[in-house]
């Protein structure tokens, strides 16, 4: 049996609790996802989609329920332990990219690693090594603000692998590039799902992109409505 | 979390913002720059006041001087011959206290009036006659320029014979070496009342004049010695035994001029004047005097580093409003770097650091501009004042420990005022600020 990396199940998520305006946006979903398995979450706007995945990004908490990823409990941890899984289980790539700015692309790339403590000499190494896995190593001094949109999300996907997480989190992450260059950000995710044996969770309201995953798991109105393996023609 | 790369990131964020980050640290550079100028101009003029009296070696000086008795039983206080300091009771003291007393110096007023030259007799200059010992002369304060001291065998003698200050010399003679033997005439019409009141002395020597600081501001009297026993002839008094109502002594090098006069206080009052029914001996110390004039200086030092920090209040609260902003719009930075795995003493810290480096920088700059503007300021006094100075340099050494301690200070300001704006970053909760536009 597959070791599963993310459990979560009969997660409740509301808002304003305690107040007359409470609101329950997600209500009890229950879910595996196995090692190295690329799975995508879809959903219109509203479904609960990005309550979902700032849940499994260890941002925020549960509600109700239980969320163990890769061995943690999730559910009940105070900010300092949540922090600490953000850094070393989770590897987030946004749509915006998220680079920090004013900042170089190798420092970018070595940002995670800081926070983790790693020593400068090392840090430098590993980032350098994982620049040039996303073909990024003649950019390495380039500002975020001299990088097309392709170029940046590949830094950020380095970014995003740095720590070596258990799961990479990537939120519509070819929804501010064209077609040509989210062809490119895609394939480079199933290079490292197929070459390294990632898991990567895509969250996407692109049924194509959905397609070429695993597994879609489709969220509305907090609820989940199908969980199914793609079959590949 | 790594200091030099907080460091470097708060390097960037200042360089970015060249113009908002000058503007925020012209506060604390003004703040600083003000405290800077004030402690050293404030410790120039203390150092001058000290260093004057320290140049004039009379910090073991001490002043023995007669005072009446609190519960005296005597109708009439007038001053007898019995009550006065006998050189009787002076050359018991110094057997007492040897190698304790360097020396002793008394001297008799001889009356003020107004001295001459007989060569060209057109001016009158005022003048003040002390008679001196040789002892007190070489005690003293003065520097023979031209000739000799007041000699022991002139006080034996009894001659007319005068040291005169070399500024008279000059005025009178045209130079300090062509007064030596010359004849002037003195006309003493106030002070102690003389028996003969027109007499002519033999200049025999002549001391250097040293301006005070004050010295300008009054018309000059100038002092002249004479020998003691010529001095009390003149003023009738008993020329073999000399009575004071004070004398000064100067106490050996390393002993203690505070224990000193205690002892000499309680030596004259529990001998000489245990039955006096009037008077005591107390003494006057320029220690005293010192501590006097240090603690006022201290004090008006201390009031105006007062309201210089009062700017440097003025400047934190402008540091901590543009780190508000700068929160602000970093917001979804700092979403980031929660996401990234940034716990929030990171966030906190690396928003400290940045209001620190910012006051920092402000705070070298201030101190710069600081001992600038001191020793402009320095010079300036030195020219405009010159003729009240008389020559005294003002000494303007911006201190090590003020500039070391306003550098700390302004770290500090950048810690107080930094740390509630990093806070408030620090607790941004890492969805809101990744969502914020």
């Amino acid at each position: 049996m597959d070791k599963m990396i993310i459990h979560m199940e009969n997660i409740y998520k509301s808002f304003y609790v305690g107040t007359p305006n409470e609101l329950e946006i997600l209500h009890g979903l229950s879910f595996d996802v196995p090692e190295g398995q690329f799975l995508s979450v879809v959903g219109q706007s509203g479904s609960g989609k990005s309550t979902l995945m700032n849940l499994i990004g260890a941002l925020d908490r549960p509600t109700g329920g239980s969320y163990v990823l890769d061995g943690l409990d999730v559910a009940k941890t105070e900010d300092k332990t949540l922090s600490e899984i953000r850094n070393k289980k989770i590897g987030f790539v946004f749509q915006t990219f998220n680079l920090i700015s004013r900042t170089s692309a190798l420092k970018n790339v070595e940002l995670p690693m800081m926070y983790a403590g790693v020593s400068q000499k090392e840090r430098t190494e590993r980032a350098k090594a994982m620049l040039d896995m996303v073909d990024m190593s003649d950019r390495l001094k380039h500002m975020p603000n001299e990088l097309s949109g392709g170029q940046k999300q590949r830094v950020a996907i380095a970014r995003a692998m740095i720590n070596n997480p258990a799961i990479i989190l990537a939120d519509e992450p070819t929804g501010a590039l064209d077609t040509k260059t989210g062809r490119m950000v895609m394939d480079l995710f199933h290079k490292l799902h197929n070459e390294q044996g990632k898991t990567i969770i895509l969250i996407t309201h692109n049924p194509e992109l959905a397609a070429e995953t695993e597994r879609i798991i489709t969220l509305a109105d907090g609820y989940i409505t199908s969980d199914e393996a793609v079959v590949k023609s | 979390m790594n200091l030099i790369e907080n460091i470097a990131v708060a390097f960037n964020g200042i360089k970015s913002n060249k113009m908002r980050s000058f503007l925020t640290m012209l506060g604390i550079i003004i703040g600083i720059s003000a405290v800077i100028l004030i402690t050293t101009l404030g410790t120039m003029i203390q150092n001058t006041f000290t260093g004057t009296i320290d140049d004039l070696g009379v910090t073991n000086l001490v002043q023995v001087m007669l005072q009446s008795k609190p519960n005296s039983t005597r109708e009439q206080m007038w001053m007898n011959q019995s009550d006065l300091i006998s050189d009787t009771m002076i050359e018991r003291m110094k057997e007492r206290f040897g190698d304790e007393i360097e020396s002793v110096w008394v001297t008799t007023s001889a009356g003020r009036g107004t001295i001459n030259n007989d060569v060209n007799n057109d001016d009158d200059f005022a003048v003040s006659l002390t008679g001196q010992t040789t002892e007190g002369l070489e005690a003293g304060l003065t520097d023979l320029l031209e000739g000799r001291l007041i000699s022991d065998e002139d006080n034996a003698k009894m001659r007319y014979v005068i040291n005169i200050p070399s500024d008279l010399a000059e005025t009178m003679f045209g130079s300090s070496r062509a007064a030596l033997g010359q004849v002037v005439t003195v006309n003493i019409n106030q002070g102690w009342q003389a028996s003969t009141n027109i007499m002519d002395f033999t200049v025999v020597g002549v001391y250097e004049y040293e301006a005070g600081m004050m010295s300008g501001l009054f018309s000059r009297t100038y002092e002249c010695d004479i020998p003691i026993a010529t001095a009390r002839r003149l003023t009738g008094g008993d020329p073999n035994e000399g009575y004071y109502q004070y004398f000064n002594l100067i106490g050996a090098q390393g002993v203690s001029v505070s224990e000193l006069s205690a002892d000499i206080v309680e030596f004259f009052n529990n001998g000489f004047y245990k039955n006096n029914d009037a008077y005591q001996v107390t003494t006057y110390t320029m220690e005293d005097d010192l501590a006097t004039i240090n603690s006022a200086l201290s004090l008006v030092g201390f009031i105006l580093g007062m309201i210089a920090g009062v700017s440097l209040l003025v400047g934190g609260i402008g540091v901590m409003n543009i780190m508000l902003v700068s929160v602000t719009e970093r917001t979804r930075e700092i979403g980031v770097r929660k996401a990234l795995g940034a716990p929030n003493t990171a966030i906190r810290f690396q928003f400290i650091v940045e209001s620190v480096i910012l006051c920092t920088i402000g705070g070298i700059i201030g101190v710069i501009l600081g001992v600038i503007l001191a020793i402009a300021t320095g010079e300036i006094m030195m020219l405009v004042l010159a003729d009240q100075l008389g020559g005294i340099t003002l000494r303007s050494n911006p201190s090590a420990g003020a500039i070391a301690i306003s550098v700390g200070f302004s770290m500090a300001i950048g810690v107080f005022f930094g740390y509630y704006p990093a806070n408030k970053a620090a607790k941004l909760d890492p969805i809101d600020a990744l969502r914020y536009e």
